[in-house]
Parts: structure tokens; C-alpha cells; sequence
């Protein structure tokens, strides 16, 4: 008994942050929250190239990606970062970015140099491969 | 006797009455309790403490342990006012020396600290540690460990030689060339990813590139033109990313190794809890 | 000097006695503070309590309020930490039961079922928690009903005459739940089925169609000896679709069995009167 008390005590600091900051009440909520796909099937574009590929990926995962099962191992998936490239690049830079996820989602070998996400994904988000990154949040 | 139950009276009501006020809440006994969640690492409620205390009596060690407790709690920019504003108090010194060392703690910028110079500390033991804090920061913006002649001076032999490591690596960090990487993908599909160490990127990039490749050419070969245009499209498609790729994995190569020394140094700094002498930490048991 | 002797004895006598009402003073002032949902504040008054009381009266009381509190503030980890300190520090067999129900309740919540289910089987072996089996038949309970175990529940709340309700709820659910394995079953056999039995009208004719077009071309190419296009077709395409229909059998069965949970657990929350965690 002793011990557990002398364990409690020493444990102690290792939660103190909570107080760092004031809290308010708080309910926990009984339900689970489910890990949804974040893929959004909303059409809305800034302009019309951007509703064209928006269009095809979505076709895409209609009749396709939500068909086909799981296969690829990254958050965001591989048309969903190719999206995402373009959009926080140019098209140019987007593709070859894709081009490069492509390879990496064949690769077999070692893959322990991606952080996982509570999704059970690796991830992989586009920031970390743009040019314009200076300082990507590596890992 | 009429005098003694008014006088039992008078001893016993105010303290009913104010007794928050009155007995808990006086400032000694706030003092005690708030150095007590200081030690707990309660570092908000220690400091509304001595806030309250501090409201009633100004003392300089309040402020400074009010100072403390935003620091421990990472509120480096509130941590830094109050150092700076009790840099001319009785704690002047320690004042300063942790004002520097929020500071390097906060953006990483050393220029303040190494303009700076010891003198300013009379106390030795606060000079040595202004000291380690100047060539830390003198270390991280790449000095190498022959420009920092005090080094010796202000470390214990065996750590002398840690820290004259870490200058090395960090005025001669472990680089790759982005470009060269890029370049040496381009001759082989795959090599620049494994001259950044991304073996197993850098093997499927040449496996794949190689195989859409090698199928273009057997389809030109039996003059299947179309099917051959288009495998060397995909292998062309792929070299294209893996070319890119390469590039990008030897820039994030070399901001890993800088984020990795980095860390590994301010951890070891911690390690030996170099910049903050032990009677400044209170007297926690 | 007789007076001022009379006032030093005085002062001496009455000492010892002003400082209880003090603690006790301190005590109402930080169950106040969290009758008035005032948590981190009634945490620091529990805990200004607990540092001036020497002798430790009110120990088991300030960790149970803090406790409470962190309960509140969703806190659970600190909560259950502070409930440990009061359990330790309880003096009656009533006090020790309230607490160890405590960090039962905040377990469920966290959802840490085989530790609960440790712990209720320790409470249950023990000689002074002989009376109580009931109320720990009814957390373990909703231990399984917060695991997703609806069926083991409503056998639980079965065995309690009060809680009926709830047993009611649990065998309503129960009944309601698509099974994942039938779903996938289903799918084996037909692709798409699984689909349909769960309401994925759109998906399962979906995957139907394309398993139907690659098990066709993958036939076509068969017969028509093309093996090295047979055996493409059929890998790539045929495989990767009917592994798909399964997947999808499996997580849309998941899925609305998922959503049931939440919205019983929900309506459990807001709706159920008896004692909950």
C-alpha cells in the first residue's frame, strides 16, 4: 500500500499541467466519436479549374475509391493530396508532387519514418513536400 | 467580570466573522501556501497566490517567484516583463540571468545575450551561468569551438568536451545538397533519395521507374508504338516526381538533422540544468 | 497585570478551538465554490484546506471534492487520481465503497473495461463489500454497455429488479444491430448484398456492377486463352473490386451499429434518471 501511495505522490506532476491554464466545466459525452473519412464531396471552387478537378476526383471516388477498398496507406489519400498540392502550389509542382506520393505508396520496404495518425494512417500531408516550406512540421 | 465576557467576546467574534480573511488568508499563511503549490508544480494557482500577497505587501522574492511560475509554465513573453521590470531589485541579478534565459528560450533569437557581457553579474555563481548560456547561444548560431576560447573556462573537463562536440556539429552540420540529389535522380531513378538515406523510397522509385520503363521499350521492340509511348509516359511521369522528390527529401533531411541536434542539445542543457542555479529553484524537498 | 494575565490564558485556551471552526469555515467555503460550479476554484480551496490541516481530518473530504471537481471539468485522469488519495485516506467501510464506485464510474467513462471488470472482481471477492453486491452488478453493467456489449448488459440489468429499464434498452439494441459477420457473409456470396443489407443501396449496386464486368472480362479473357490479360484483369481489377465490396459490407455494418451506440448512449445520457456515471 505504501508503495502505491508513494507512486501516486511522484506521479503527481506528471498531469500538474492540467492547472496551468483555468478550466471550466466540462461534460464528458457518453457517445464515441467515429473516425469519419475526411473526404469531402463538396463541389465548391474558387475558380473554374479548380471545380474541374474537384469534379474529377469526386467522379473518382464515386465509382471508384469508395468501391475499390482500402488501399492506400496515407492521410490524406493519394487524390486527396494530389488536390491539396494544387491547391497550395500550382498545378505543376502539384503533379510532380503526386507523381512522388505515387512512388512512395508502392514502396514495401521500411516505412517507420512517418508518424501515424489516430486514424491508423501514415502521415503524409502535402506541407511537408512544397518548395515554398520552410519549415515543415517534419514527422 | 462583566469585562471578561465582553472581553471573550471581542477575541472570539472577529475571528467568526473575517475568518477567510483573517486566518487561512493572511498573507504569511498565503505565502506558505502558495510556496507549497510551487513545489507541487501548480504553478497557476502558486502564482495567483503570491499575487494576492504581492497586491497586499510588494516584496521583490514575490515578484521574482511570480516570474518563475510564468516561465515554468512556458508563458515565456509574461515570464520576460516581469524578470526585466526586477532587473534593479534586491534580485537583480538572478532577474537578469533567467530574463536572458527566457529569452533564449523563447524565439531563438541570441543576439541579445551574446552582445551581452558577465561583468554585469557580480555573483560567481550567476556569472558562470550567464556564462554557459552565452556560449550556448553562441554555439547555436554556429560559432565554431575554437572561436569560443572560454569554453573550457566555464565547464568541467569531461563536459567541456560534450559541448566542444556539439559546437562542431553545429557550425559543421551533416548536409545534403537538394540539387545534387535532384541531379543524381535524374542519371539513376532513385539514387538521390538514397544518397538522403531514403532506402526504401529510393529502391521502389528505381524498381518502378525501371519496370514501366523496360515494358516501353519491349512493346517498342515489337512495334506496339502506342502501348510503348504510353509506359514511357508513366516512367517519364514517375523519374518527373521521383526527380522532385529527391530533391525535397534532402532539404527535409537536412531540417530534420538541424530540428535532431537541436533538440538533442537543448535536452542535454536540461540534463545538467546548467542556467539556473539550485537555490534559485526553491527550496522543494 | 491580573487582566493581562487573564487575556494571555484566554488566548492560549481558545486557540486550538478557533482553528477548528476555521477548517470547517475553509470546508464550506470550497463546497460553496463547487455547488456553484466553480471547479478550479473549489479545487484550490480543497487543496488550502488540505495544507492547513495538520491533523489530517479532513483528508479523505478535500481529495473527494477534488476529485469531483477534475470529474466535472472532464478531467478524468486527474480525477481518478485524487479519488485513489481519498480512498487511501477513508475511515469508514461507507466512505471506501463511495470512492471505489467513484473511480469505477470514471473508468467507464474513459472506457477502461478490463480494468473495471478488475475491479469489480476484487470488490466482489472482498468480505466487506458482501452486502453490495447489487450496486456492483449494475456498474458492471454499464461497463459492458459502454463496451459495446449490449447482450452481456441487458444479461446484467436482468439480475437487478430496479434496473429494468436499462435492461430493456440493452435487449432493444441488441435486436436492432446489423451483424458485421452476415453483412460479410452476405458479400462472399453476392457482391453488393452485404451492402444492400445495410441500407448501402447506391454502393452495392455499385460494387455488383464492376465485380459482374471484371468477372466477366476476367472469364472473356480465360476462355479466349488470353491468360497473361486473364490474369491481369483479374488480380488488379477483379480482386481489388470484390475486396472492396467486403471491406465495405463489413465498415458500413460497423458503422450504423456505431451510430445505434451513440445515439442510445446519447439519449442514456440526457434522458436516463437512475444513477449513471
Amino acid at each position: 500500500m505504501k508503495i502505491v501511495w508513494l507512486s501516486l505522490v511522484f506521479s503527481f506532476s506528471l498531469f500538474a499541467q492540467t492547472d496551468w491554464q483555468r478550466w471550466q466545466k466540462s461534460e464528458i459525452n457518453y457517445t464515441e466519436t467515429v473516425n469519419d473519412s475526411e473526404r469531402s464531396y463538396s463541389l465548391h471552387a474558387d475558380d473554374p479549374f479548380e471545380f474541374l478537378l474537384k469534379t474529377a476526383a469526386v467522379t473518382y471516388w464515386f465509382f471508384i475509391s469508395d468501391v475499390d477498398g482500402d488501399n492506400c496507406p496515407f492521410d490524406p489519400s493519394c487524390s486527396s493530396f494530389f488536390l491539396e498540392s494544387v491547391k497550395a502550389s500550382n498545378i505543376f509542382e502539384g503533379t510532380l508532387m503526386f507523381a512522388d506520393r505515387f512512388t512512395r505508396d508502392f514502396n514495401v520496404f521500411n516505412r517507420s519514418n512517418y508518424r501515424i495518425t489516430n486514424k491508423r494512417r501514415l502521415a503524409d500531408p502535402p506541407e511537408k513536400y512544397l518548395l515554398s516550406t520552410v519549415r515543415p512540421k517534419v514527422k | 467580570m462583566r469585562r471578561l465576557v465582553f472581553l471573550i467576546l471581542l477575541s472570539a467574534s472577529p475571528s467568526n466573522l473575517f475568518s477567510q480573511e483573517s486566518e487561512l488568508f493572511t498573507p504569511e499563511k498565503r505565502k506558505a501556501f502558495a510556496d507549497y503549490l510551487l513545489c507541487e508544480k501548480d504553478y497557476l494557482r502558486a502564482s495567483e497566490e503570491y499575487e494576492a500577497v504581492n497586491n497586499v505587501n510588494q516584496n521583490d522574492s514575490l515578484a521574482y517567484n511570480i516570474a518563475l511560475c510564468n516561465l515554468k509554465m512556458n508563458e515565456f513573453e509574461k515570464a520576460k516583463n516581469c524578470f526585466f521590470q526586477l532587473r534593479n531589485s534586491s534580485l537583480g541579478e538572478e532577474s537578469k540571468l533567467l530574463y536572458f534565459k527566457t529569452s533564449y528560450l523563447v524565439n531563438q533569437n541570441f543576439d541579445e545575450i551574446a552582445d551581452s557581457s558577465a561583468s554585469r553579474f557580480k555573483k560567481e555563481e550567476l556569472k558562470t551561468s550567464f556564462m554557459r548560456l552565452k556560449l550556448a547561444a553562441q554555439i547555436k548560431s554556429g560559432m565554431t569551438a575554437n572561436e569560443l576560447s572560454s569554453l573550457s573556462n566555464n565547464f568541467d573537463e569531461s563536459d567541456a568536451k560534450i559541448v566542444k562536440g556539439f559546437a562542431e556539429n553545429f557550425a559543421h552540420p551533416k548536409r545534403k545538397s537538394p540539387l545534387a540529389a535532384a541531379l543524381f535522380s535524374a542519371m539513376v531513378p532513385g539514387a538521390g533519395k538514397i544518397y538522403t538515406k531514403n532506402y526504401g523510397d529510393g529502391i521502389t522509385s528505381f524498381i518502378v521507374t525501371g519496370l514501366f520503363a523496360f515494358l516501353s521499350y519491349d512493346n517498342f521492340r515489337a512495334h506496339h508504338n502506342t502501348r510503348g509511348w504510353i509506359f514511357a509516359g508513366t516512367a517519364a511521369f514517375f523519374n518527373a516526381g521521383n526527380i522532385y522528390g529527391s530533391y525535397v527529401s534532402a532539404r527535409n533531411y537536412n531540417l530534420e538533422r538541424e530540428e535532431e541536434l537541436n533538440n538533442e542539445f537543448d535536452s542535454y542543457l536540461n540534463s545538467k540544468n546548467y542556467f539556473v542555479p539550485k537555490e534559485i529553484e526553491g527550496n522543494c524537498k | 497585570m491580573k487582566f493581562g494575565k487573564l487575556l494571555f490564558l484566554l488566548l492560549i485556551l481558545l486557540k486550538p478551538e478557533f482553528a477548528q471552526p476555521q477548517l470547517e469555515k475553509q470546508w464550506a467555503y470550497a463546497e460553496s465554490l463547487f455547488a456553484q460550479e466553480k471547479y478550479f476554484n473549489a479545487i484550490t480551496e480543497a487543496k488550502r484546506l488540505a495544507f492547513f490541516d495538520t491533523a489530517n481530518q479532513y483528508s479523505f473530504k478535500t481529495n473527494k471534492l477534488i476529485g469531483e471537481s477534475y470529474s466535472q471539468g472532464g478531467k478524468l485522469a486527474e480525477a481518478v487520481h485524487y479519488f485513489t488519495k481519498a480512498e487511501i485516506t477513508s475511515k469508514t467501510k461507507a466512505e471506501l465503497f463511495a470512492t471505489k464506485i467513484e473511480i469505477i464510474k470514471v473508468n467507464i467513462l474513459r472506457r477502461a473495461f478490463s480494468l473495471v471488470n478488475h475491479q469489480l472482481n476484487e470488490m466482489e471477492k472482498d468480505e466487506r463489500f458482501r452486502t453490495d453486491s447489487s450496486s456492483l452488478q449494475y456498474w458492471r453493467g454499464w461497463n459492458y454497455l459502454f463496451h459495446d456489449d449490449w447482450q452481456k448488459a441487458a444479461e446484467v440489468f436482468a439480475k437487478i429488479d430496479s434496473a429494468a429499464t436499462l435492461k430493456n434498452i440493452c435487449e432493444e439494441v441488441q435486436k436492432k444491430k446489423y451483424s458485421v459477420s452476415f453483412a460479410k457473409g452476405l458479400s462472399v456470396v453476392l457482391p453488393g448484398a452485404g451492402q444492400f443489407y445495410t441500407g448501402n443501396y447506391v454502393s452495392g449496386i455499385l460494387s455488383l456492377g464492376w465485380n459482374v464486368l471484371f468477372g466477366y472480362l476476367t472469364v472473356q479473357a480465360f476462355s479466349a486463352e488470353r491468360v497473361f490479360d486473364g490474369m491481369a484483369i483479374g488480380t488488379m481489377l477483379w480482386l481489388r473490386f470484390y475486396n472492396g465490396n467486403l471491406t465495405n459490407a463489413e465498415k458500413f455494418a460497423e458503422e450504423k451499429n456505431n451510430i445505434l451506440n451513440n445515439e442510445t448512449l446519447d439519449y442514456l445520457q440526457k434522458n436516463y434518471q437512475g444513477l449513471k456515471p
